[in-house]
């Protein structure tokens, strides 16, 4: 149940973090005021996962991550860093920075505050696929030591290897918490808007703090859009750790992940066993109002118009198997992005773009294949049909 | 009267030359056809050495567009002649050893130079070829295997097994789904494949997204079948 974070919040990797979204996250929502400042704090977590993603074969899944984060009264500040291994797929390694400044517009110790917030993720598969997301909020709390809520927008980026353009979003959310003792209750609804099509998403949690014992379930539901084949979903969970020391814990997680529309997240099941070492432990808050989306675009066109983006290029060429690798001048559509010609027909093409006279690249985001001539080339596919 | 011998051994050599040059006729003809675009765009020196691995081509009737294609992507990029001709003839070997075993596999199955290009593109970027031959075995009667097999490269580039990626182009056929759609598999993998999702999950996703119907179990995507 992550929020801010660019944790993602399925698989080994958010697996492994759960609690460490729950913990570090919640903080944000409760404010600068409510947990004592212990700055800097390091966290390392090796896991290991088994995930069983609905029709497919379970998966086991080791990961190890790291997190180093730096608190004051008015600002919260982390890096993260890991890297899964999959069975039989490969690893990813993901790195992430994300920082939250916290005004007073009460006056000091007041109950309202303005939460400004960004954040960054990238990640890489072994299989070379790359892809970054940033996200911006602004939030609006009201709180006293028991309960609080908030409301704001966020905004958020984001572009993977296969896409020519990045894809946009507004994330409006709302929730409230609550604090009974060591028991705490966090109630959030959000209704991401991406590509003029609107989730609406809520979801719950329950913690609770003790000695040696951190606790934490969740559930959440969504709504899909109209329009769209992907079924309403309903998911909940639950990750205990243990406290061997103050400084060191067994956490273990089991639970479902409902398939997240927005980062393009399968659902799915999973256990992990994991341990973890702190210079600090942080005790359990109520959780971060919003997670990080992962927006997905369109696909690429594939007739007509096709435009890539070429950054600080003053001509593009573009030449390929349909005009005998003859260099053709493209048109700037708009800056750094530069059209193909409509009107390729069906096919399947190896293509290059010239860039300035000089350079043969393939665009970011196209599928490409050494050329034996040192470089790449890029794979176009032109369908028939819609 | 010597006019007349001088016109004589002017037909008489113009016959010669004409026979000599009909010996030669069909050698030269095959070259030019197997040469046939890039005289004009290609320099004398690449021209030479390419010829050869072209000519074998043509007898051995390859897909000629594609080597030319090769040749003039390398002439494009001004690549030294030598390194052209030695990119030419790998590609051409390929070919050959490609449509060897796909025959070997798939004795009366037709293969178009488009198929068999991506074949051996696929084979190159580490496809089984037992995997590749049998998508053929689930073709439509008319329906070109050029997308299906390069779409089966894609997926076991991004970590799919290719016997489970095989599965799901055979199903693909078989169900009839578009293959506009089809070709959409690995760019919506691509952005299901986040952070802590493993490839045969992002598939998953990825058919979801496209309303594509997995193979059956026990073939389904993820099954780590090699």
């Amino acid at each position: 149940m992550t929020s801010l974070t660019p944790t993602r919040r399925s698989g080994p990797w958010t697996t492994a973090t759960l609690l460490t979204g729950v913990l570090g996250l919640g903080v944000l929502s409760l404010g600068p005021t409510a947990v004592e400042a212990q700055s800097p704090r390091w966290e390392a977590t090796l896991t290991g996962a088994r995930i069983q993603y609905d029709s497919l074969a379970a998966l086991n899944a080791p990961s190890v991550s790291g997190l180093l984060e730096w608190r004051g009264p008015e600002l919260l500040a982390r890096i993260g860093t890991g890297i899964t291994g999959f069975q039989n797929a490969g690893w990813t390694a993901q790195g992430s920075g994300d920082v939250s400044r916290w005004l007073a517009l009460s006056g000091a110790g007041g109950p309202v505050h303005l939460e400004v917030a960004g954040a960054a993720n990238g990640s890489r598969h072994s299989s070379g696929f790359e892809t970054y997301l940033v996200r911006g909020d602004l939030r609006l709390h009201a709180r006293s030591p028991s309960f609080g809520g908030w409301v704001g927008a966020g905004v958020a980026q984001t572009q993977s290897s296969f896409d020519s353009t990045s894809v946009r979003g507004v994330v409006p959310n709302v929730g409230a918490w609550s604090r009974f003792g060591p028991v705490r209750l966090t109630l959030a609804y959000q209704a991401p808007e991406v590509l003029d099509r609107t989730y609406h998403e809520a979801t719950t949690s329950l913690g609770y703090s003790g000695e040696r014992l951190d606790l934490t379930t969740f559930a959440g539901w969504r709504r899909a859009p109209s329009g769209t084949t992907l079924p309403n979903e309903a998911w909940a969970g639950a990750s205990a750790a243990v406290w061997l020391s103050g400084t060191a814990a067994l956490v273990v997680s089991g639970g479902r992940y409902g398939p997240d529309v927005l980062q393009g997240l399968p659902g799915g099941e999973y256990v992990s066993v994991g341990f973890k070492l702190t210079r600090n432990r942080v005790r359990p808050a109520p959780e971060s109002p919003a997670r990080a989306p992962l927006l997905f675009s369109e696909e690429v066109a594939t007739r007509g118009s096709i435009g890539f983006e070429v950054e600080g290029a003053e001509t593009v060429e573009v030449a390929g198997d349909w005009n005998d690798w003859t260099p053709e001048p493209l048109a700037r559509d708009r800056d750094d992005r530069w059209t193909l010609p409509a009107g390729l027909a069906p096919g399947i093409y190896r293509f290059n773009l010239r860039v300035d006279g000089t350079r043969w690249v393939v665009p970011d985001g196209v599928p490409s294949s050494d050329d034996g001539f040192g470089g790449e080339v890029g794979i176009l596919i032109i369908t028939e049909g819609s | 009267m010597r006019r007349g011998r001088d016109l004589t051994s002017t037909l008489r050599a113009a016959l010669v030359l004409a026979g000599i040059c009909t010996l030669f006729l069909p050698a030269q003809a095959r070259g030019q056809a197997a040469t046939a675009g890039l005289e004009d765009r290609v320099d004398a020196r690449t021209l030479e050495l390419v010829r050869p691995a072209l000519e074998a081509a043509a007898r051995d009737s390859l897909p000629l567009e594609a080597l030319r294609a090769k040749v003039l992507e390398g002439s494009a990029k001004n690549r030294p002649p030598e390194l052209i001709a030695q990119v030419a003839t790998r590609l051409a070997d390929d070919l050959r050893a490609t449509r060897t075993e796909l025959r070997n596999r798939l004795p009366d199955a037709p293969i178009s130079g488009g198929e068999l290009v991506a074949a051996a593109l696929a084979r190159r970027q580490g496809v089984p070829v037992e995997a590749v031959a049998e998508v053929w075995t689930s073709r439509p009667e008319g329906t070109s295997l050029e997308i299906p097999v390069t779409v089966l490269a894609e997926l076991v580039r991004r970590g799919i097994p290719a016997q489970s990626a095989s599965a799901l182009m055979r199903q693909v056929l078989s169900t009839g789904v578009p293959l506009d759609r089809a070709a959409q598999i690995p760019g919506r993998f691509d952005r299901a494949a986040q952070p802590g999702v493993a490839p045969p999950q992002a598939l998953e996703r990825a058919l979801r997204d496209l309303d594509i119907p997995g193979p059956p179990a026990g073939r389904g995507p993820g099954e780590g079948d090699d």
